[in-house]
């Protein structure tokens, strides 16, 4: 189990997203070279805890929004989780189809595609009635909303400067 | 403009509120499509309606078919907000009802623009409706005194009559017609005759109650249908009718009706409409011989007559 100070430094917001103005359009191509010669060289590394450039432009780069979300967020994912682990428990797939579809555009809104991936995955194993792997997505689940929660905020604290 | 948002998820419900707010939308929020489903088919339900496609209870696709099955409501313009991006998703959102479609998370200035689009159908549609509104008014009214014409005031007449024998009630006809009208047409012109019409009907119109019904039955002729009016109170109401208008003094000119009445009941199953009319016809000729500016009431119908006459011969042995 990780400390919350290392799953804080664990959590990823995307670098370039952060200052998106910063960046002429020649500096994102050069970056995305970079990027994909990294990539070659590299595992992959998976998508990032949270995209901060694309949810600061679905917020109108709305800081005050951003700071209640990720608070309204931080109340309602341990319910959500709850939903999927019941569902889980009792080998309820449409449960687990319903519960894990409601996180997972949570997770869209807020721009956090690696939690969302894992959301995704259990909404198909209720939606294929599938549920060998379901525990151990729950695991992933858990562990990656924990980074995205921190990687929001430090968006909140980055944003503010 | 009001807006409503359906989405069980509370992050995407209120990041959708708050950037319609911004867009000067005012937005109602649904947890759920049930709670949906109470708001569009309510009273003063909003025009504009985002639903999420999967929600507890009932689904956006369930929404839409049951808002869309009461077609007589205003149309409410639906989009409806998916994680789905299948084309068999699109095309059975769209075959439930629902007027747009848009994947989750939206780009909010795709979001407005299709907004936009929605309000413009809206505006269009109320066109529409406000014209076949205008053609119908215009179809079934008098357009000198804006009373029913005599197609619609024959039509509330009849469904008056069915009405009576279903629930056993009762209602009177009255026929009335302008007194000296010809005299007056020919004296002092056909504006002024115009105008003598149009005061009397804002007379008959004044002085009945809401439910009961004032056509144009021909030239000066009214017809007035008066619910639930029975035999011991028609003779009250007809005067009070007559009276409202012989009190209208429009230009010097004294005005009165002379009207002839005949009340319905469950007795009246044999009797038609027009043979109801002609005997309001007959009382209101005798009105007329006898002077004008004055009720005759029609005598029962036949069998109520008959009925009344053997009673009173058991009574009398």
């Amino acid at each position: 189990m990780l400390g919350a100070r290392q799953q804080q430094a664990n959590a990823v917001v995307t670098r370039d997203a952060l200052k998106p103005e910063a960046s002429s359009p020649l500096d994102m191509d050069i970056l995305l070279v970079d990027d994909d010669s990294v990539n070659r060289k590299l595992p992959d590394p998976g998508p990032p805890t949270v995209n901060a450039y694309e949810l600061m432009d679905r917020l109108c780069g709305d800081r005050q929004l951003l700071i209640e979300l990720t608070e309204i967020f931080r109340r309602d994912y341990p319910r959500q989780v709850g939903l999927i682990r019941q569902a889980i428990d009792q080998s309820n797939a449409p449960g687990l189809e319903q519960a894990s579809h409601a996180l997972k555009g949570a997770l869209s809104s807020l721009s956090a595609p690696a939690a969302r991936e894992i959301a995704a995955r259990l909404e198909d194993m209720g939606a294929n009635c599938n549920l060998l792997e379901a525990r151990a997505g729950l695991r992933d689940l858990e562990t990656e909303l924990v980074k995205t929660i921190a990687a929001l905020d430090t968006l909140c604290r980055e944003a503010g400067r | 403009m009001k807006i409503l948002v359906a989405d069980d998820d509370v992050v995407s419900r209120r990041l959708m509120e708050r950037l319609l707010q911004r867009a000067g939308y005012d937005v109602i929020l649904a947890e759920d499509g049930r709670e949906a489903l109470e708001i569009m088919l309510g009273n003063n339900a909003p025009r504009l309606a985002l639903l999420d496609w999967m929600m507890p209870g009932v689904d956006g696709p369930g929404v839409c078919l049951e808002v869309r099955s009461h077609r007589e409501r205003p149309y409410i313009y639906i989009t409806l907000l998916s994680s789905k991006g299948a084309k068999e998703d699109l095309v059975a959102g769209l075959e439930a009802g629902a007027d747009d479609y848009l994947t989750k998370p939206c780009d909010a200035e795709e979001l407005k623009a299709r907004l936009r689009t929605g309000e413009r159908i809206l505006r269009l549609e109320d066109k529409l409706v406000d014209a076949r509104e205008e053609m119908r008014f215009r179809a079934t009214h008098d357009p000198l005194t804006l009373l029913w014409n005599r197609g619609a005031i024959l039509a509330h007449a009849k469904d008056e009559m069915c009405r009576t024998l279903r629930e056993r009630s009762q209602f009177s006809l009255l026929l009335c017609d302008a007194d000296h009208f010809k005299r007056i047409n020919d004296l002092h012109g056909h504006l002024v005759g115009d105008a003598v019409l149009q005061e009397i009907a804002s007379k008959l119109s004044g002085s009945v109650r809401p439910g009961d019904f004032v056509g144009r039955y021909g030239g000066e002729e009214f017809l007035v249908i008066l619910k639930d009016c029975g035999p011991e109170s028609l003779l009250r109401r007809g005067e009070q009718i007559r009276q409202s208008v012989a009190s209208v003094n429009l230009e010097d000119l004294s005005i009165s009706i002379s009207a002839g009445a005949v009340y319905v009941d469950e007795d009246a199953r044999e009797e038609n409409l027009e043979a109801l009319l002609s005997q309001a016809d007959a009382a209101l000729y005798r009105a007329k011989l006898e002077g004008r500016n004055r009720l005759v009431i029609a005598e029962p119908h036949p069998r109520k007559t008959r009925e009344m006459s053997e009673a009173s011969d058991s009574i009398l042995g």
